[in-house]
């Protein structure tokens, strides 16, 4: 699809119109200057390649993201899926060359490029939401239990693929990415609310069997049994495994609690962390590092930045008319959401420890640069002038209750 | 609701976009309630402590075990400036090398991040060889500069690990042990396994270095502690900031050897010369003043430095300190220990957070006289004679091959007035150098058993020198008077002619006759003092000899602050007593048995007339006793009692007939010369002369009676003189000296002259004069 010159010079001046993806991307641009002041605490030398390096990478990204026509990237969205699929295929090859795809921590999750290691399974959560959005956008199919095998079965590739790595971290979101997405496409409640009941009875039954079952019977492999144990020890306050599987939980804990209300500054806490060998406090560990720097009024400006994220991503969509688009931001908040929930819940106690970084802010090129690709393209969606007579999309209820017809 | 809801919102996508907008925002209280939770409250103010607390070090104090001083404040034990060069253990066991390694390797973080688990292991390996080759040439340094050679440092490296990891198992199946007590429920030992503080403390290498060694070390660790970076620093100067210097815990023994000169003209004719002989005597004390050793993991348990979730006890123990082993630094470990003083420093200001100075251990005054102690260590060393089997000790028929054999032995001075015990030695000595470099000759020794202090914690049977006591019972109890006339005929026991016969009926054939108390101790008649034990069973009480014994101080201990202190024994324990038993008590057999200690305190008693007096080794601080109960101070024994068996002593070792008067030099008797040679002074002695029964020798050390060349069942006789001396001018005798001879014969001829010698000594050490001037 070929992009004239108006075209372009048209687009830029529906960008330079207020809309709440401007709020998005504001949050955005806070949250990763609030990180590289975090990695500053733990190492100078990170929060340099942060900030002067992969956001100009993510921001290019990001005006790439801008440009192309929705249903351009429609279009696109099932081969870029292909393409992540691939790379994701090429990564868990056993005769992948060691210096192209390396074992980093036990996993094969990147492919080095030489300038930068690129995480295939950041493409393919991007990648995923798009498809996905453009599966569903003229359907109802879902609306049906069957026919939420289709959304769930194209979930599920990616997903097996990058559990293959193993990457747990990055394959935990992609479920409740989905789930918002089937939620806003209209999909009924009750289904997802049984399927979300299964789900979590094979958790609580794994978590069970993890801690009461023998040996003999456990599914789970060691290391991803003694995170569940961990955490169950420590919030049980049994502190049998805070000097080795829970350890990096605990000084995590400990590190935000010492925090306060207001944290110990910079000088201070770079030494305090240091000290209590917080691991990876760069990237997995950087709300603790956060917390531990500016307090409990740091870690709600967090969480108030990560509010205006998804309520601005939300309202985006819920002023777009194009249906790809709507699907895909609600994706693109879900999945951002989740990541920070998950990141942050860990580093509270509330979840088991997994890998898994806190969105704009966690040390990392591939991540940053593809969270702000789905800004960039939630303001591309947002800059879009909504089409007449385009026929309302995810309205199931026509004609239920009080409420009159929509017409839009 | 739904339908208003609906009016209000009609999309239904706009509704959904709503749940799930408010899901975030429930999500997101969840989550800020949690970090709230954490950052306020007494859980924040407890993280900040425990996170601040990971910015201090900990720097321990040492402290100064208290010296032990003689009585006349002579220095016996103390610590002195000595240098100790301590590593860290992760150095010891390697992992520092790992831990090095790892951490250069991250430094550049951006090429570790890009590197596979694979090339990050090889990293870490290419490093930790230099670190680990680095490592060992600080050990090497250590070895050369401090002399103590290459395979000796590496020794003690490999027991450190040993005894720390022995600690660490050891000390998982206590916590383990508890922590089941305190659930009820059985408990894995990975729950309870947690670092103990020796694996992060720094352990003593080499020892005793002087202040040039000293300097050379220090400048190494002063290299590797220059301020900033350790990154700026070689691999070299790093491993020197593991290292500290320590001091002072050196523990010295400056009275260990000393010189003395004998004179030797006092000697018996075979053995005498005008020349004085000197000899330099080592282990001078030993027996008493104990040693030192590292802890081992029980002591650690018992009381250990690190408490888990506690302050650390000051008191306590950490592996590698030094307590005492045995004799005082054992049994008064508490008094001079001390405890460590502790400082905490903030790594990030460098800041004493706080500090708790240590205190020192307390000194111990003793009663001994260090110099006497070490002449009559030196007139029972072998090589002067007197504890040589001589010719005079054997009789006529004796084999004659046993001639030059060594004698082990024991001798205890004590003064009389006051309990203090000046002297207490034990032969054979034990050398604190054979201690230090080949213990096991020592404490292996199944023969010769050289720690074993023979002063106090060896009984023997005590043979004719219970007489006296006898004695005494019998005239106090009025079952004899003084110039009373007992007819001894030779043998106790009318039907029995061969058993409990008079020395003197079983040499000629010839009863003693009619003689009174004052010559049956002279002459040590067994008949007599058979007698005058079947008197006080059948007139005062069946066990009233066994009474008296418990009175003079037999069959228990004196609390002198030794743990090693034997009670002896006195009756059969197992059994009741029996009529033979009690009449065999009287002559020094059957079942009783004491130490020279327990001897030389029954003489005291007997002298000074107070059945309470006890012997003193520590004078200060004074030790505990036992449990003391508030008792009316007993009668002694009659005054009459005590003048006949001081005469029954003194004519004992001054006329023709005194067991304890002469040796003679040929089976005739006719050339004969008297044991004591003492002038200026008047010698009361008792010999005896005791049948130990059978000998066992462990000699496979297992304890067992396992082996038929372990016993002996016709040993010689246990050689035993007891000796009161009256400096002339004093109304009673100042002093009692206990010398008992194992295995050796006669207690008049073996035991006789070696009193003889102390006798001297004390003399010569200015204790005889009267009045008296020490």
């Amino acid at each position: 699809m070929q992009i004239t010159f108006q075209q372009f010079v048209d687009q830029l001046k529906l960008l330079a119109r207020p809309n709440p993806a401007w709020y998005a991307l504001g949050a955005a641009v806070l949250l990763t200057v609030v990180g590289v002041a975090a990695i500053g605490t733990v190492s100078e030398q990170h929060a340099g390649i942060q900030g002067q390096r992969w956001l100009i990478v993510a921001l290019i990204g990001m005006a790439c993201a801008i440009l192309p026509h929705p249903r351009w990237l429609g279009n696109m969205a099932y081969p870029a899926m292909g393409v992540a699929l691939a790379l994701l295929v090429f990564v868990i090859l056993p005769f992948a060359p060691r210096s192209i795809v390396p074992i980093r921590n036990g996993s094969t999750a990147w492919i080095n490029l030489g300038f930068m290691m690129f995480q295939p399974s950041e493409m393919a959560k991007v990648s995923l939401i798009l498809a996905i959005a453009w599966y569903l956008r003229h359907r109802e199919t879902h609306r049906r239990l069957l026919g939420l095998l289709v959304p769930f079965g194209i979930m599920f590739v990616p997903l097996a693929l990058i559990l293959k790595e193993p990457d747990l971290g990055s394959a935990l979101l992609l479920p409740p990415a989905l789930f918002a997405m089937l939620v806003a496409a209209g999909a009924k409640l009750r289904h997802l609310a049984t399927l979300l009941g299964i789900g979590i009875a094979v958790v609580a039954i794994n978590a069970a069997v993890v801690l009461w079952a023998p040996d003999s019977v456990q599914v789970l492999k060691p290391h991803q049994r003694v995170r569940i144990e961990s955490l169950y020890y420590q919030v049980i306050g049994d502190e049998r495994m805070v000097h080795e599987e829970g350890y990096q939980q605990d000084v995590a804990m400990r590190l935000v609690a010492a925090g306060g209300l207001t944290g110990y500054g910079k000088e201070r806490a770079s030494t305090i962390i240091e000290y209590n060998k917080l691991p990876f406090d760069h990237n997995d560990m950087i709300f603790p590092v956060i917390v531990n720097r500016w307090g409990l009024v740091g870690a709600s400006g967090v969480l108030a930045l990560y509010l205006v994220l998804i309520g601005s991503i939300l309202t985006v969509a819920a002023r777009s008319k194009d249906p790809f688009a709507r699907l895909s931001c609600v994706g693109f908040a879900g999945l951002i959401f989740s990541q920070a929930t998950i990141n942050i819940a860990m580093t509270l106690g509330l979840m088991p420890i997994t890998g898994i970084t806190l969105p704009f802010i966690s040390y990392g090129g591939s991540s940053l640069l593809f969270t702000f690709i789905m800004v960039g393209l939630v303001i591309n969606f947002a800059s879009r002038r909504p089409q007449l007579l385009s026929r309302p999309s995810f309205e199931f209820d026509k004609g239920k209750g009080k409420g009159k017809a929509v017409l839009q | 609701m739904r339908s208003t809801l609906r009016d209000a919102i009609p999309s239904m996508f706009h509704r959904r976009l709503l749940l799930l907008g408010l899901t975030a925002v429930v999500v997101m209280a969840v989550l800020t309630g949690a970090a709230t939770r954490l950052t306020t409250g007494r859980s924040a103010a407890e993280a900040r402590a425990a996170s601040e607390g990971r910015l201090q070090t900990t720097q321990l104090i040492s402290t100064r075990r208290g010296a032990i001083l003689d009585r006349y404040g002579r220095v016996l034990a103390q610590d002195e400036p000595g240098w100790q060069v301590a590593v860290h253990f992760s150095v010891i066991t390697g992992e520092w090398a790992t831990t090095q390694a790892k951490t250069d390797a991250r430094r550049d973080r951006l090429a570790w991040e890009a590197m596979g688990d694979a090339e990050r292991e090889q990293r870490v390996r290419d490093l930790r060889a230099e670190y680990q080759r680095q490592v060992e040439e600080m050990f090497r340094t250590l070895a050369e500069v401090s002399g103590v050679g290459r395979d000796r440092v590496r020794l003690r490296r490999d027991r450190i690990i040993r005894s720390v990891h022995d600690l660490q198992a050891y000390l998982w199946r206590v916590w383990q042990r508890q922590e089941e007590q305190q659930r009820g429920e059985p408990v894995a030992l990975e729950e309870v396994a947690q670092p103990i503080g020796e694996e992060t403390a720094h352990h003593v290498i080499v020892s005793d270095l002087n202040e040039a060694q000293r300097l050379l070390i220090e400048g190494f660790i002063a290299e590797g502690r220059q301020p900033g970076d350790a990154s700026g620093l070689s691999v070299t100067q790093r491993v020197w900031r593991e290292v500290e210097l320590r001091r002072p815990t050196v523990r010295r023994y400056p009275m260990e050897t000393i010189r003395v000169k004998l004179d030797r003209s006092t000697l018996p004719s075979p053995l005498a010369s005008d020349e004085p002989v000197e000899m330099e005597v080592s282990g001078v004390g030993l027996h008493l003043i104990g040693m030192m050793r590292e802890t081992w993991r029980e002591d650690v348990a018992l009381q250990p430095f690190t408490r888990r979730g506690a302050e650390p006890d000051l008191y306590g123990y950490r592996v590698g300190d030094q307590m005492g082993r045995a004799g005082l630094e054992l049994s008064m470990e508490q008094t001079l220990r001390g405890a460590r003083g502790i400082r905490r420093i903030n790594v990030d200001t460098g800041a004493v957070e706080s500090e708790t100075l240590p205190v020192p251990g307390e000194n111990i005054l003793l009663s001994i006289d260090i110099l006497l102690q070490a002449h009559i260590q030196a007139l029972m060393s072998p090589s002067f004679g007197l504890m040589r089997t001589q010719p005079w000790h054997l009789g006529p028929d004796a084999d004659p091959t046993l001639l030059g054999t060594p004698l082990n032995g024991a001798a205890v001075v004590i003064d009389i007035a006051s309990g203090d015990i000046l002297a207490a030695v034990s032969m054979p000595a034990a050398p604190r150098t054979v201690l230090e470099e080949d213990p096991e000759l020592l404490w292996r020794d199944p023969v010769n058993q050289p720690m074993v202090n023979r002063a106090l914690a060896r009984p023997y049977q005590p043979g004719s020198t219970l007489k006296p006591l006898a004695l005494v019972a019998a005239v106090s109890d009025g079952v004899l008077h003084e110039g009373e006339l007992v007819h001894c005929a030779g043998h106790l026991w009318p039907d029995k002619p061969m058993v409990y016969r008079d020395w003197y009926y079983k040499l000629t054939g010839l009863p003693f006759g009619d003689i009174d108390g004052v010559e049956a101790v002279a002459r040590s008649s067994n008949v007599f003092f058979g007698i005058m034990a079947q008197r006080l069973m059948d007139r005062i009480e069946f066990e009233r000899l066994p009474w008296w014994y418990d009175r003079f101080g037999l069959g228990q201990t004196h609390d002198i602050a030794l743990s090693e202190e034997s009670p002896g024994a006195l009756g059969p324990g197992n059994r009741d007593i029996q009529r033979s038993d009690i009449e065999f008590m009287a002559i020094g057999q059957g079942p009783v048995s004491c130490t020279p200690l327990q001897i030389v305190t029954a003489y005291a008693r007997l002298v000074g007339g107070d059945m309470r007096r006890e012997p003193r080794l520590v004078v200060a601080p004074e030790p505990p006793r036992g449990d003391e109960v508030f008792e009316p101070t007993p009668p002694g024994p009659s005054p009459t009692a005590v003048a006949m068996v001081l005469e029954g002593m003194r004519q004992g070792a001054s006329t023709r007939d005194g067991t304890t008067h002469h040796i003679t030099h040929d089976p005739s008797g006719m050339h004969y010369e008297p044991i004591f040679n003492v002038e200026g002074v008047t010698v009361m002695a008792k010999s005896g002369t005791a049948d130990p029964g059978s000998r066992w020798i462990d000699l496979d050390l297992d304890g067992e009676v396992d082996r038929p060349d372990e016993i002996d069942s016709a040993p010689r006789d246990h050689a035993w003189a007891v000796v009161l001396v009256q400096p002339d001018g004093a109304p009673r005798p100042t002093h009692a000296v206990a010398v008992v001879v194992e295995y050796a014969g006669s207690g008049g001829r073996v035991a006789g002259p070696v009193a003889n010698q102390i006798v001297h000594a004390l003399k010569l050490h200015q204790y005889l004069q009267w009045p008296p001037v020490r």
